[in-house]
């Protein structure tokens, strides 16, 4: 074993008066040693952003303190030491990368002044000097063409960029550790399987310790040395990482492995013939700038779905997995007429809606429905939850009485308790709201659900009861499915059938049991080898 | 409601604004009580220092008892400011609604239009509107609303545009909701907070409007109001600086009690950011 870089003994993290538990982290032991990864793992809130933080020294001081407990970084106690010496340690022997590297960056700094910062203050070296290790730096960290990129500004850089970019500071000046808050969870998987390789690599490199803090059990599995599993601030399991993935040992670290979803493509279902809905040539795409009263042409276009051809049948579900900016969500609301495609038709049946207007297209809304991506945005906090799943009914021209027993009903369908009709959104939790939101879509009665990666947004234990629900009620009440996600693993799970879109065009499709295991076409191939954990997964699959 | 109220007990100053508004409030209510006389009466004898002949802050070059004034101006002052700014708030949310949700083409006309009412400095629109309607309360109050409303419809279309675009209102979207009823019940409940705290200050503002107009001698000759008394007073600074100074402190403390109130409102609105500092 190499040596040992940070050991953190008994922390305990206090929270302010007033939150839901007293310590945010309670007895948290940890050990680091060079050149090793060790993943802390968890659900949110179960306090491992704080672990993190509170080694850089970065709790949001004084509210959230660090109560008993020390951590050692070489000699000295990181939560005893002065303010100045905590300035010194930063950024030269403990350094750390943001999950959004959007707002982790300056945006009125170029890269290269933003690293050249952490020379100025580190090291004394002359202005030549430290451009051209900048430029060195940004050519570790595989950025094409860094003499561009150096007088570049975060908004110019693409997600992947950025991260990059970030990485290159952390590691400028060598730290002895690295750590990494749920780095790649804002990436593509592509782009995170890069980054991914990335960090592996500079570890390798300059024998950086990475502390690793992710929810992601797929990532774990590719990167973690030794793993740490948290749950309400508690470490509830540590061992190495075959050990804690294939022979988990607490209850908790189970179910949380239990609840991934596997990519393993769910059984071909028969398919029926009946077409509820039907995609045509669809064509749209969004312009931005124009003139001082809004006339004339817009300056640019950006085309974000091409020449789509879909079909739905009755009863099953189809995928649309793409990357971010693929058009996958423009073409479900364009599906559902929550924005005028430019061209091409849609089909409810054997009526085409684009060609509707307003009042005409009323009746048809109750058909198709939707359930957003997230459950804080898309309930109006303003309203009770028994009025948010009412209202639709009552739109349509259903009775008080019966919208309200209808609203009653979907919630028990749901799970949730009819006590909770007379609520407020806000006090619900993420998967809570998720069910009502999917209680409104309900109850019009729809034939067609739209989902925009309707679980994304939820931990994954409560994403495995959300698809599980999703599951359950296509299947009682014969619903069709649109499907929008990003995550393969959720896609082979529920999907039937699966369309791979990139930039704006389906590149292929096919019943989600063929896609997967022979995929034909070179971008399915790139996302498949891609996700993360997926030799992990399917050795599993293989026993 | 009760949690609003705790959250606006914590800030003394807010509830110190409170306590002096509902006392002048009680003051405006009670002025024929107090003063039972007609203010414009000639009651004694003129420019009495204050505590003689029977003032008690002096009477004016007339003989006008300069405290019955400020009780009865009380009145004039705060429905004045009351009432214009509820009437321009709902002229800037109807602009403002508008605007940011139908964005495009009627949001660039209605934005348009604001700016030219925000191009014309406001005092001196002000003044050029009452002096066209004739001095008299009903056309003061639409001159300081006329002025007043393009700052709240800036606000409304910013949060319209913000919650336009928010899931909760797409799903009304795809139940079917039309336009209006999604502006009035889905979207304008979730942006009265800062309506509610920009009003506040705004009532503060018309009060200094009116006493402003007041004291160029285009208040309503008929009514009296804080800024006729300074008005009437303002050639006799240095001989009888009672008849100005009395007045004048009655518009600062009541101006400070309002904005402290709009910060103690604004504070307990939007809580998260005030645990931000």
């Amino acid at each position: 074993m190499k040596q040992k870089i940070l050991s953190i003994d008994n922390l305990s993290i206090l929270l302010p008066a007033g939150a839901d538990r007293q310590y945010a982290v309670q007895h948290v032991d940890l050990e680091l040693h060079a050149g090793e990864t060790v993943c802390v793992v968890g659900e949110s809130g179960s306090g491992k952003s704080l672990t993190a933080r509170a080694v850089m020294g970065l709790l949001p001081a004084p509210h959230v303190r660090v109560a008993e407990g020390s951590i050692i970084f070489g000699a000295e106690d990181i939560s005893k030491v002065d303010y100045e010496r905590l300035r010194e340690l930063r950024g030269s022997e403990i350094s750390m990368i943001f999950q959004e590297p959007m707002t982790a960056l300056n945006p009125v700094m170029t890269i290269g002044n933003q690293i050249d910062e952490i020379f100025r203050y580190h090291v004394s070296m002359s202005a030549k000097e430290r451009v051209e290790k900048a430029l060195s730096l940004l050519f570790e960290v595989n950025l094409p063409d860094p003499e561009k990129i150096i007088d570049a500004y975060p908004h110019e850089l693409s997600g992947g960029q950025r991260q990059r970019s970030m990485i290159a500071m952390a590691l400028a000046l060598g730290p002895k550790i690295l750590i990494a808050d749920e780095p790649t969870t804002a990436l593509d998987v592509t782009t995170q399987a890069q980054i991914l390789q990335l960090i592996r690599d500079m570890q390798k490199r300059l024998d950086t310790g990475v502390l690793f803090i992710t929810h992601d059990f797929g990532v774990v599995a590719d990167i973690a040395d030794r793993v740490v599993v948290m749950q309400e601030g508690k470490i509830v399991e540590t061992g190495t990482a075959k050990q804690v993935l294939t022979k988990p040992k607490h209850s908790y670290t189970k179910s949380l492995i239990a609840a991934i979803p596997r990519l393993k493509p769910r059984k071909a279902r028969l398919r029926a013939s009946e077409v509820v809905l039907r995609a045509e040539g669809v064509y749209k795409s969004f312009g931005s700038g124009g003139s001082f009263f809004g006339f004339g042409k817009p300056s640019r276009e950006v085309k974000a779905v091409q020449n789509v051809q879909l079909e739905l049948r009755r009863g099953e579900t189809l995928g649309v997995v793409g990357e971010s900016g693929s058009g996958k969500s423009t073409l479900a609301r364009c599906v559902i007429r929550l924005i005028d495609c430019d061209q091409g038709k849609i089909e409810l049946g054997d009526v085409d809606i684009t060609k509707l207007n307003r009042n005409e297209l009323r009746p048809y809304r109750k058909r198709i429905q939707m359930i957003f991506q997230d459950p804080f945005a898309s309930l109006n906090p303003r309203i009770r939850v028994g009025d948010i799943i009412s209202q639709g009914p009552l739109l349509q021209g259903v009775e008080r009485h019966d919208a309200v027993n209808r609203a009653y009903k979907l919630l028990d369908t749901v799970g949730l308790d009819r006590r909770s009709f007379d609520r407020f959104p806000h006090e619900f939790s993420g998967g809570q709201r998720q069910r009502i939101g999917i209680a409104r879509a309900l109850s019009l009665k729809p034939d067609i659900l739209v989902a925009d990666e309707p679980v994304s947004a939820l931990d994954v234990s409560i994403q495995a009861q959300i698809l599980q629900l999703l599951d359950e009620i296509r299947t009682q009440m014969d619903l069709s499915m649109l499907f929008i996600t990003h995550d393969l693993r959720v896609a082979a799970q529920v999907c039937d059938y699966v369309a791979v879109m990139q930039h704006g065009k389906i590149v292929e499709m096919g019943p989600t049991a063929e896609l997967f295991v022979a995929p034909k076409d070179a971008y399915t191939k790139s996302l498949l080898a891609a996700v993360p954990g997926k030799d992990w997964h399917f050795s599993e699959i293989n026993k | 409601m009760s949690d609003f109220w705790s959250r606006y007990r914590r800030n003394y100053a807010a509830v110190f604004g409170l306590a002096i508004v509902v006392l002048i409030l009680i003051m405006a209510l009670t002025a024929s009580f107090l003063y039972p006389n007609d203010p414009f009466r000639l009651i004694g004898k003129p420019l009495s220092e204050p505590f003689t002949n029977g003032f008690l802050l002096g009477s004016d070059s007339l003989g006008r008892d300069v405290a019955s004034g400020i009780v009865h101006g009380a009145k004039t002052s705060l429905l004045i400011g009351f009432v214009a700014t509820i009437v321009s708030v709902f002229i800037g949310i109807f602009f403002g609604a508008f605007a940011g949700y139908f964005g495009g083409r009627v949001d660039d006309i209605l934005m348009r239009v604001t700016e030219i009412f925000q191009t014309i400095p406001s005092f001196i629109f002000a003044i050029l509107l009452v002096a066209i309607m004739k001095p008299s309360i009903v056309s003061i109050v639409i001159a300081i609303a006329v002025v007043s409303w393009p700052g709240v419809a800036r606000l409304v279309r910013g949060e319209f545009l913000a919650i336009k675009n928010r899931e909760f209102v797409q799903a009304c979207h795809t139940l079917g909701m039309g336009d209006f009823r999604i502006m009035l019940r889905e979207i304008l409940p979730n942006c009265l907070s800062p309506i509610i705290v920009v009003g506040s200050l705004m009532i503060a503002t018309a009060i200094l409007i009116e006493s402003g107009l007041a004291f160029l001698g285009l208040g309503d000759p008929n009514i009296m109001s804080w800024g006729f008394l300074i008005g009437a007073g303002r050639t006799m600074l240095r001989s009888a600086w009672w008849v100005c100074t009395f007045p004048g402190v009655a518009i600062l403390i009541t101006v400070l009690a309002i904005n402290l109130i709009g910060e103690g409102l604004n504070d307990a609105l939007n809580p998260r950011l005030k645990e931000r500092q």
